[in-house]
Parts: structure tokens; sequence; C-alpha cells
């Protein structure tokens, strides 16, 4: 019988990657961590809020996306954007996504 | 809410002193977000429980947005770990030596005897930990300092591989261990009981045998520090031989630094006369010096004559 937690950990591990190139490209405009969530899970990526939103500050310390707190509204909201650096990497971790994917593609149909 | 704010309570105080108002706020705002969605705004402590639940347990939010640090960097746990067990026998040896030996002098009785036993484990105990402490302390600071080169050998390259040679067999472990081991006895026995000495030559008369001389205990002192010293640089040394699997160049030199060094402080030891009373003969002390006299010559003897054996063969 299958191991089911192993493949939830084989799965995880899939998307691990592919989270932040995700993040990346839907900040273009800015966006905070609950609508990055719900636009997320609207584009098919299902992202759980614990592991987004940690990953969120990382990649803004890693000064790939920049924050800015928004008062304007009925609660104080932390608004993410992706940055110049954030734009470049996510261009080429962009060309490796696709890469990979014919890679593995080809490789599926061989089977 | 006072749930929410209760659990935002609970998260803050797991995370990082520096970005605990920052993420808290941030979690403040996302909680709402999402029981909003769920609930609407008409929402009660039922609701937010719910989401609060689906959030998970404050441990587990807050190590999310901790970076995790290593006390001691995976690449020295093994070698910390396998320190510490040969760390509490070479104590334990130490302690049960000095019990035995002077048990054989002056016998103890009923309960002296059984607070003598309890001493040796006490004494184990008591060292060990301090032991455990201070080299726990190195390896903070070697992880701290050196983790990215020790963890994944950053300044290695190919080149680094001419130094291993295949005709050679690989260190002993046993070999290096027992060192270790004997190294560590010796530097608490001759640090704590340095009269082990006198207590081993008395052992040595009642056997029969004339002793030839007799250490002056106090003139001996004056060598424990410098023994110390050479001691713990051999225990470096094997710590290093059993770390790398191999003497490089670079460790057979300090091998036979270490091994002249020794052999100086024996030869030094053997001829000092101040060191003896009742100087009449070879017997005693000074056949330990002559063994160790010889021993390390001859290491330094062979590891010469193999390095210049493997440079001609080159």
């Amino acid at each position: 019988m299958t191991d089911e937690k192993l493949i939830g950990n084989l799965i995880q591990e899939l998307k691990r990657g592919t989270i932040t190139l995700s993040v990346l490209l839907m900040s273009e405009k800015p966006a905070y961590g609950y609508s990055l969530v719900t636009e997320m899970q609207a584009a098919g990526i299902v992202v759980e809020q614990n592991t987004l939103y940690p990953l969120l500050r990382r990649l803004e310390s890693q000064g790939l996306l920049r924050s800015s707190w928004d008062t304007g509204e009925s609660r104080p909201r932390k608004y993410y954007s992706v940055t110049d650096e954030g734009r470049s990497t996510a261009e080429r971790l962009g060309k490796e996504w696709r890469r990979i994917n014919t890679a593995m593609s080809r490789l599926m149909e061989d089977k | 809410m006072k749930i929410v704010e209760q659990y935002l309570r609970a998260v803050g105080y797991k995370l990082p002193w520096k970005s605990r108002k920052d993420i808290t706020e941030e979690l403040r705002s996302l909680l709402m977000d999402q029981i909003e969605a769920d609930f609407g705004t008409d929402i009660g402590e039922k609701e937010a429980k719910k989401i609060i639940t689906n959030f998970g347990s404050p441990s587990k939010v807050a190590a999310r947005y901790k970076k995790s640090k290593q006390v001691i960097s995976p690449g020295l746990t093994d070698l910390y770990l396998m320190i510490i067990v040969i760390m509490a026998g070479g104590m334990f040896i130490a302690f049960t030596t000095v019990f035995v030996v002077e048990a054989l002098q002056d016998l103890p009785e009923g309960r002296e005897l059984a607070k003598q036993i309890f001493q040796v484990f006490s004494n184990t105990l008591g060292t060990w930990i301090g032991g455990v402490g201070g080299l726990t302390l190195i390896f903070i600071v070697l992880t701290r300092f050196f983790s990215g080169s020790i963890d994944t050998d950053e300044k290695w390259t190919v080149e680094d591989l001419k130094d291993i040679r295949l005709d050679e067999k690989l260190e002993s472990t046993a070999e290096s261990i027992f060192s270790i081991v004997f190294l560590f006895i010796l530097i608490i026995l001759m640090n704590l009981y340095p009269s082990i000495i006198t207590l081993g030559e008395n052992l040595f008369s009642r056997t029969g045998f004339a002793l030839g001389h007799r250490v002056i205990i106090e003139v001996f002192r004056s060598y424990i520090g410098l023994l110390t010293l050479l001691w713990t640089l051999g225990i470096v040394f094997r710590v290093i031989v059993l770390y790398k699997g191999e003497k490089f160049n670079w460790l057979k030199f300090f091998e036979f630094g270490l091994s002249a060094a020794v052999a100086l402080l024996a030869g030094s030891m053997l001829f000092n006369h101040r060191l003896y009373y009742y100087e009449q003969g070879w017997i005693g002390f000074k056949v330990i010096l002559v063994i160790v006299l010889v021993v390390n010559l001859v290491e330094i003897g062979s590891g010469l004559f193999r390095m210049v054996r493997n440079k001609v063969v080159e």
C-alpha cells in the first residue's frame, strides 16, 4: 500500500520551489498576505497560509520583495510587491522552470 | 477579539524579539482577513477558535518565522558525541585507577569503601560535566566561525585528493580512540593525583624488586604544565585524525613536532638529577621515560622513512 504521508511529503517538496516563483510573479502589483493566498488558490496553486506568510518575509529580507504598511483601510495591512531584483530572479527561475517542465514532460511521455 | 489577542500574545512570546511587533501586527491583520472571509464581520469566539486552530499552534507558527540555528554544526555532531563518550570512559578509568592504586596501599573497609566507590562515580560525573561544558564551548565556537568550511568543505579543490595515499591504510579509529582515552587518563591523573607515581613506586617495591630511584613529586609538579600541554595537543591531533580519517602531510609534520617535543621532554626528565632521590639505578620511573623516548624516536624515524620512500616512489 502506498504511504500517503510519504507521498504528501514528496508533493510538498515538489511544490516548494514553485511557490517562490508564483509569489514573485503574482506580486507585480502590491498584494497583502491573505489576498495572495486567495489569488494563488484561484490560479490553481494551493499554498498553506503558514507557508506563505513567513515566505513573504524571507523574500523581503532577500531583497526580492519590498513591503509597506497601508493604514488607510479598516485595519492595517502589509502589502508586498516585487523588486527589480525579484523580477529578474523570477525571469531566471521561469526559464529554469520551462526547461525542467519540457524535460519532465518528455520523460513522462516516454513512459 | 480576546481569543485572537491571546493567540497573538502566545505566538509573539515565541518570536524573535527584534521582529516580534511587526510579525504580530501582520499576523493580526491576516487572521482577521481570514476570519472575515470565512464568517463575515459578525463573528463569535467559536468561529475565531476554528480559524486559530487551522493556523496552528503558537510554537508551529513562530517556528516558521525563525531562522534555524545550529549550536553544533551537523559536520561536527558525530565527532562531538564521540568525544563526549570517550571523555566519560577516560575519566571513569582515571578515577577507578586512582581508587584501585590507593586501595592496594590501604584497603578501606565498610562505609569508607562504599564512600570511596561512590566518589569514583561522583568525581567522574563532576569532571565529565565540566569537560563536556568546555568541549561544547569549543564546538560552538567552531560552528559559529567555521561551519561553512566544516559542513561543505568550501575551500576544497580536486587537487586536495592528491594527498590521499591509496597505498596506506586508513587511520584506525580504534587506535585514535584508545590514544584519546589514554591521554585523558594521563591528564586527569597527573593533574589531580601526581602522587600516584609514589603510590606506584610503593606497589612496585612490594613485589620484591629493588627500585633504582624514586621521583620527587614536588619537582615533578613543575613538569605537569608542559606535559598537560603536550597531551592536550596529542588529543587535538588524534581528534583531527578521527575527523579527517587520513594523516595529511601537515598532520604528519604536526605529529613529528609533537613526537619530537615529547622525546625532548622525556630526555630532559631522564637526565634531570634533581627530579630523583636515592638515584642508584635505572629501575623505576626512568624505565617509563626511556620507553617514551624510544617509542617517539622510532615514530619520527619510521614516519620520515615512509615520507622519503613515498617521495622516491612518486
